[in-house]
């Protein structure tokens, strides 16, 4: 039993890194591209094109470390043993957008009422949200055809 | 325990006997495995033992000491061990889903991917079993989609 709780603290370990370092990769050119022009606004680029802040690098590091609960205790059946993927897929994204939106308020990350903003932000994150809940309901779909199909072709092939 | 094996033209048929001072767990173990291999177990249901067909169970669950076989209607109980099921029925579409099951692949009605790579198992009578992520790679491959 205990090597099997270290086996799941060692992956969750490996999932946090992992959102982490791309989250990282993903700000980098962001950062190369806007950062000089967002910094008097954003406090994710308080250094401009030049770096991502230590203040930033934590902030984006507790948010890998929120993702990663979320996900552990949605996409495993340790906590909750009955819900549908598409059900859980959807209450993942609930919880993480409602996260970076608490991130943004306290964080700074831009102005409260700089509108423009928010739209870009809800659309962007909206969009890959919905693709993800997309691509991962017809994964799942395809796999139980998949399954019913082997299954009926082993029933009857016997 | 004496075993005695006796080869003679004169038999037409394999036989075996057992003779014992009373009827004990031990014994009904020999026997259920014997009318395995006959397509049969021998299970109780009360104080009865009946000779079931292996075709008729939907799955077989170890609960503490004692496994349950199930059928579309009833409940029975067997002496024999999950592994000792495990040994003697493989080539009857028996599958091991977790610690405590067997199913009968035969018996299935439908399977749904879960969460953590597991498979829920629906069974012809409507209930349904979850086949840890640990069996489930292994019911992959028996449907050859792995």
């Amino acid at each position: 039993m205990r090597v099997r709780e270290n086996k799941g603290f060692f992956q969750f370990i490996n999932g946090v890194l992992s959102t982490y370092g791309f989250t990282v990769l993903v700000f980098i050119p962001i950062v190369i591209l806007f950062g000089e022009g967002a910094k008097d606004f954003s406090s994710l680029f308080s250094l401009g094109g030049a770096a991502l802040s230590m203040a930033t690098l934590i902030q984006l590091f507790i948010l890998a470390i929120i993702i990663n609960i979320c996900s552990t205790v949605l996409f495993t059946d340790r906590w909750i043993k009955n819900m549908a993927i598409l059900v859980r897929s959807i209450l993942f994204f609930a919880i993480v957008t409602l996260a970076i939106v608490v991130f943004v308020i306290r964080f700074h990350w831009f102005p409260v009422d700089y509108v423009e903003a928010w739209i870009g932000f809800f659309i962007s994150f909206g969009v890959c949200s919905t693709l993800g809940v997309v691509v991962g309901r017809l994964k799942e779909k395809s796999e139980n055809e998949r399954m019913n199909q082997a299954l009926e072709k082993y029933i009857n092939g016997k | 325990m004496k075993i005695e094996i006796e080869v003679d033209e004169k038999y037409t048929d394999v036989g075996v006997r057992i003779t014992a001072p009373e009827l004990t767990p031990e014994i009904e173990r020999i026997v259920s495995l014997m009318r395995m291999m006959d397509m049969q177990i021998a299970v109780k249901r009360d104080v009865e033992t009946i000779l079931l067909d292996v075709d008729k169970i939907l799955y077989i669950e170890a609960v503490d000491r004692t496994s349950f076989v199930y059928t579309k209607d009833d409940t029975y109980e067997s002496a024999l061990k999950l592994y000792e099921f495990e040994q003697q029925l493989p080539e009857h579409d028996f599958i091991r889903v977790s610690k405590q099951s067997i199913v009968n692949l035969r018996k299935v009605r439908s399977l749904k991917a879960e969460v953590d790579r597991k498979i829920r198992v629906t069974l012809q009578n409507g209930e349904q079993i979850i086949v840890s992520r640990m069996y489930a790679d292994e019911l992959r491959k028996r449907l050859g989609i792995k």
